[in-house]
C-alpha cells in the first residue's frame, strides 16, 4: 500500500489524539500530511507548504473559528480543495454556508477514516 | 252581597285559578286533567254557595243551590278519575264509567224531581240547603265513590312500598290529603239539617286540593314534607286574615250599624289591608318554620354550598374529584357516590372517582359517550331521578328510557346529576340513595345542579392546571435538553472520533503488518482476535454517534405549524426511503408494494411538516426493515412472500388518521409494550437503530397534541395508528 503520491495535505483540528491518527493514517496512505492543532499555525503552514486540500474542523477552541479559517484559507489559495469535519452533527444552515464559502465537502465526526480518504482521494483525482 | 259569602267567592277564585294553572301547566301528567275538572267542580259548589248567601229571594236562591249541587255531584266521580290516572291503573277504566253514570244519575234526581234539594232552610247566614230522602241515594253513592278511591290508594301503597320508597310517598301523601279534603263532607250535616253551623267544610277541601296541585305543579309530587308545611302556613295565614274582618264583622255589626252607614265596608276593608299584607307574613313564618323544620337539611345545604365555593381552589384534579364524592356521600347521607369524567379521546365517561360508606357496590367502569344516560342527560339538562323514571317508563314511547331505569336500578343508582361545561357534558354525578329513606328534594335537585356546573368549572380549572404543569415540566426537560445536548454530543463525537481514528488507524497498519512473514501460529491468531476487538469497537462508535445525532434531532427539534398536503409529503417520504436504502446497499432484490390510501389526492393538515417527515421517515423505514427481517427470517416457507407498505390516511370532523401498514415480522407482545421506550430496538442486525426513534415520533406527535399507536403480531404484520388534530394546534 502507501503509494506515495506526494500530494500534500493540511489538517487543522485541535482534538490532539484525532488529529494524530488521521495524520498518521493519511501519511500511510501515501499524502504527504502537515498537521496543526491552531488557526493561527495551520495558516502558516498553508503559506509555507501550500497543501493541495485541507481538512479543517469547524469548532476550534481558540483563535480564529473554522469558518473564519475556511475563508482565510480559501483567500490564500483559492483552488484549494477543503473538507471540513464537524462533531456538532447536521446544521444544514451552516453545511450550506460552508459550501458557499468554498468548502468540497463536509463529514460529520466521529467518521471513518476509510471514506476520509475515499473522499480525499476523489477531490485530488488520486488514481 | 253578604259577608257570609266572601270565605266562599275567596275560594272560588283560588279554585278557578287552580284550575287554570293545571290545565296550562301540568300537561307532564296524564292526571292533572282530571284534577283541575275536580277544582272546577269544586269551585261551582263554592260558587253556587257564595251566590245563595247573598240572594235575598227563595227562588232565586234555590236556582244557585242546585247550580252548586252540579258541581258537588261531579267532585267525587273527577276525584275518582284523577286517582286512577294517578295510579295508573288501566284496569279500573270501568268502574271509573260507573262512577260517571252514578253522578249523570244523580244529575237527573237533581233537576227532574223535587225531593233532592226540598227546600232551603233560613239560617243566620243566609238561605241554606235542605235535603229530601232521594239526596240519600246520591250521598250513598258518594261514600262507595270515596272509599273505593281510599281502598285503591291504600293497596298501592301497601303494593309499592317495598318497590319504591319515593313512589309510596307520594301515594301516601295523595291519600293525606284526600283524607283532610273528604273531611268536606261534614257539610252534609248541615245540608240534612242534623245541626246548624256555617259550613267550613270548603277549608278542609281547600286545603286538601290546594296540597295536592301546588305539589303537581311545583314539586312533581315529590316534596311532601315541604308543600304541607307551606301550605299549613298558607292556610293559617289566610284563616287569620280572612277570619278577623269575619269575627269582626259578625261581632260589631249591630253596633257598627248604629255608626256608619255601609258598616260592612269597615270588615271589608280591614280584610283588603290584611290580604296584602298576608303574603309578607306568610314569607316571613315561611323561612321561620322551614328553617326550624329543615335545619339538617339547611346545614347540608350549606355545607354543599361550601364546597362548592372551594372547589376552585383545588388543583389537583385527583384530589378535587375525591373531595367531591367524600363530600356528597358524607353530607347527604349517601351509600355511594360516582364522578364520571369524559374522555374525549376514548370517546367514553369513565369512572374517575368514588366514594361508599359501608357495603362496597360495584359500579360500572365507563359509559359510552352516545349511551342511553349520557344521551339523556344531554337531552334534558336536568338531574335523573332514577325513581322518577319509573312513573314515565310504563308511558315511555322509546324503549330507551325502559332501558335506562332498569340499567340505573339494577346499580341501586338513584340519581344522575350533570355536570355542563358551555353546553357540553363534561361528565356526571351517580348518586345513591339516601340513607333513611329520605328522597332528594327538589331543592336538592337544584343545589346540587348548581354544585355539579360549578364542579365542571373546578375540574376544567384543574384538568388546565394539570396540563399546565406537566408542560412546564415538559417544557423545562425539554429545553434543558436543548442547551445540554450540542455541547454534550460535541464533546462525545470528539471522543468517539478520537478512538475511531486510532482504531481505524490501528487496523490499517495490522492491513499492512505482513502477517504472513511471522510464521508464529500464536501470533497469528492474536493478531486476528486484534483485528476482530478492534472492528468491534469501531462498530460500537459508529451506534454511538447514531445515539447523540437522535439526542440532538430530539433537543432540536422545533415546531413550526404551516398547512401543507400530507399526501404529498408521504409519497416524497417513501422516495427518501428507498433512495436511503438503496444506497446504504440494502437488499431491494424483492420488489415492495407501496400503497397510499387517501379519500382525496390533497389532504391538508396544520402542523409541522419536518416533525412529521421525520415520523413518517422513521416509520416507513422500520416497515421496510420489518419486511426485510421477515424475507430473511421466513421467506423458505413461502417463496412467493410479497412485501406490502401501506398508507392509509382518512378525515373524521377534525381528526386526520394515519395509518401505515406493512405486512413485515412483526412484533411480539412483549416488545409491543416496550416500543415507545427510548433505547429500545429490534434491530439487531445493523447498526442503524439507535432505539430513539419511536420514542422521538411519539414525542413529535404529542407535538401536535395527536396520538401514536402500535397493533402488531408477529409474523404478520405491524400497523401503526396516528391521529392528529387538523386544525391549529393551541402551541
Amino acid at each position: 500500500m502507501g503509494i506515495k503520491s506526494g500530494r500534500k495535505i493540511l489538517i487543522i483540528d485541535d482534538e490532539e489524539a484525532l488529529l494524530k491518527n488521521i495524520g498518521d493514517y493519511l501519511k500511510i496512505t501515501g499524502y504527504d500530511v502537515f498537521t496543526s492543532s491552531n488557526s493561527a499555525n495551520g495558516l502558516e503552514l498553508l503559506r509555507n507548504y501550500e497543501p493541495e486540500l485541507l481538512l479543517l474542523d469547524l469548532h476550534l477552541k481558540e483563535g480564529l473559528t473554522g469558518i473564519q479559517v475556511l475563508r482565510a484559507a480559501k483567500m490564500l489559495k483559492p483552488d484549494l480543495k477543503v473538507v471540513i469535519s464537524s462533531g456538532f452533527g447536521e446544521e444544514e444552515e451552516t453545511k450550506k454556508s460552508c459550501f458557499a464559502l468554498g468548502a468540497n465537502a463536509f463529514l460529520n465526526k466521529p467518521m471513518p477514516l476509510k471514506s476520509l480518504s475515499e473522499t480525499i482521494k476523489n477531490l485530488l483525482g488520486v488514481k | 252581597m253578604n259577608i257570609s259569602s266572601f270565605p266562599y267567592l275567596f275560594s272560588t277564585f283560588l279554585g278557578i285559578l287552580f284550575a287554570f294553572l293545571l290545565f296550562i301547566k301540568g300537561k307532564r301528567s296524564a292526571a292533572s286533567v282530571p284534577f283541575a275538572f275536580d277544582w272546577i267542580a269544586v269551585s261551582m259548589w263554592w260558587f253556587g254557595y257564595a251566590m245563595m248567601y247573598s240572594t235575598k229571594r227563595e227562588d232565586i236562591a234555590l236556582l244557585w243551590a242546585k247550580f252548586a249541587y252540579v258541581g258537588i255531584i261531579f267532585i267525587p266521580s273527577f276525584a275518582y278519575h284523577f286517582v286512577i290516572s294517578f295510579l295508573n291503573l288501566k284496569d279500573k277504566i270501568w268502574s271509573m264509567i260507573l262512577t260517571y253514570l252514578g253522578a249523570f244519575l244523580s244529575l237527573m234526581l237533581l233537576f227532574f224531581t223535587n225531593d233532592f234539594i226540598t227546600r232551603l232552610h233560613r239560617c243566620s247566614w243566609g238561605y241554606h240547603t235542605k235535603v229530601g230522602y232521594l239526596h240519600n241515594f246520591f250521598l250513598f253513592y258518594f261514600v262507595v265513590v270515596y272509599v273505593n278511591l281510599f281502598y285503591n290508594l291504600f293497596r298501592c301503597y301497601r303494593e309499592r312500598k317495598p318497590i319504591s320508597s319515593l313512589e309510596a310517598v307520594r301515594v301516601k301523601y295523595v291519600l293525606l290529603c284526600y283524607l283532610i279534603a273528604g273531611m268536606g263532607s261534614t257539610d252534609f250535616l248541615v245540608h240534612y239539617g242534623i245541626v246548624t253551623y256555617y259550613p267550613i267544610g270548603f277549608i278542609f277541601v281547600l286545603i286538601g286540593l290546594g296540597i295536592t296541585s301546588y305539589a303537581i305543579l311545583r314539586h312533581r309530587l315529590l316534596d311532601v314534607n315541604i308543600v304541607i308545611t307551606r301550605a299549613g302556613i298558607f292556610g293559617s295565614v289566610y284563616a287569620l286574615v280572612l277570619g278577623i274582618p269575619f269575627i269582626i264583622g259578625g261581632i260589631l255589626k249591630s253596633y257598627l250599624a248604629k255608626t256608619v252607614s255601609n258598616w260592612w265596608l269597615i270588615p271589608v276593608f280591614i280584610g283588603v289591608a290584611l290580604a296584602s299584607l298576608g303574603p309578607f307574613i306568610y314569607m316571613r313564618l315561611q323561612r321561620r318554620f322551614e328553617s326550624r323544620l329543615r335545619a339538617q337539611e339547611f346545614k347540608s345545604h350549606e355545607a354543599l354550598r361550601r364546597l362548592s365555593h372551594n372547589m376552585l381552589r383545588v388543583t389537583n384534579l385527583n384530589t378535587l374529584l375525591k373531595l367531591m364524592a367524600h363530600y356528597l356521600v358524607k353530607t347527604l347521607k349517601l351509600r355511594f357516590a360516582a364522578i364520571y369524567l369524559l374522555d374525549s379521546q376514548k370517546e367514553k365517561y369513565l369512572l374517575n372517582s368514588s366514594w361508599q360508606s359501608g357495603e362496597g357496590i360495584e359500579l360500572p367502569q365507563e359509559f359510552e359517550v352516545n349511551n342511553y344516560l349520557a344521551e339523556y342527560l344531554h337531552l334534558k339538562k336536568l338531574p335523573v331521578v332514577t325513581e322518577e323514571l319509573s312513573f314515565y317508563a310504563p308511558l315511555a314511547s322509546t324503549p330507551k328510557i325502559k332501558k335506562l331505569f332498569s340499567d340505573l336500578s339494577d346499580f341501586k343508582i338513584n340519581t344522575v346529576i350533570p355536570s355542563f361545561l358551555r353546553s357540553s357534558l363534561l361528565g356526571f354525578f351517580i348518586l345513591s340513595d339516601r340513607r333513611g329513606n329520605i328522597s332528594f328534594t327538589q331543592e336538592d335537585l337544584n343545589l346540587l345542579m348548581v354544585l355539579s356546573n360549578e364542579a365542571a368549572l373546578a375540574i376544567e380549572n384543574a384538568q388546565f392546571h394539570q396540563k399546565e404543569v406537566a408542560q412546564i415540566v415538559e417544557k423545562s426537560k425539554r429545553e434543558a435538553l436543548a442547551d445540554m445536548a450540542p455541547g454534550a454530543s460535541h464533546q462525545f463525537n470528539n471522543r468517539l472520533a478520537s478512538i475511531s481514528s486510532s482504531v481505524e488507524l490501528l487496523l490499517l497498519k495490522m492491513e499492512n503488518f505482513n502477517a504472513e512473514a511471522h510464521q508464529d501460529e500464536k501470533t497469528k491468531a492474536l493478531l486476528k482476535d486484534a483485528k476482530e476487538a478492534l472492528e468491534l469497537i469501531d462498530n460500537e462508535v459508529y451506534k454511538g454517534k447514531e445515539i447523540t445525532s437522535a439526542i440532538l434531532k430530539r433537543a432540536k427539534a422545533k415546531v413550526e405549524f404551516q398547512e401543507f398536503n400530507l399526501v404529498s409529503l408521504i409519497e416524497n417520504t417513501y422516495k427518501l426511503v428507498m433512495i436511503s436504502c438503496s444506497l446504504s446497499g440494502l437488499d431491494r432484490a424483492r420488489e415492495l408494494k407501496f400503497n397510499i390510501i387517501s379519500p382525496s389526492e390533497t389532504l391538508n393538515i396544520f402542523a409541522s411538516e419536518a416533525l412529521l417527515q421525520d415520523a413518517f421517515y422513521n416509520l416507513i423505514d422500520n416497515a421496510y426493515d420489518a419486511i426485510q427481517d421477515r424475507v430473511r427470517l421466513m421467506s423458505q416457507d413461502n417463496l412467493l412472500f410479497q412485501g406490502e407498505i401501506e398508507v392509509t390516511l382518512a378525515q373524521e370532523d377534525y381528526v386526520v388518521k394515519a395509518q401505515v401498514r406493512d405486512n413485515g415480522i412483526g412484533l411480539t407482545k412483549e416488545n409491543q409494550r416496550k416500543l415507545f421506550t427510548p433505547y429500545f430496538t429490534t434491530k439487531a442486525t445493523s447498526n442503524k437503530g439507535s432505539g430513539l426513534g419511536l420514542c422521538v415520533i411519539r414525542d413529535f406527535i404529542e407535538m401536535h397534541k395527536g396520538t401514536i399507536a402500535c397493533d402488531s403480531e408477529y409474523g404478520k404484520g405491524t400497523t401503526f395508528t396516528i391521529k392528529l388534530p387538523v386544525k391549529k394546534g393551541e402551541t
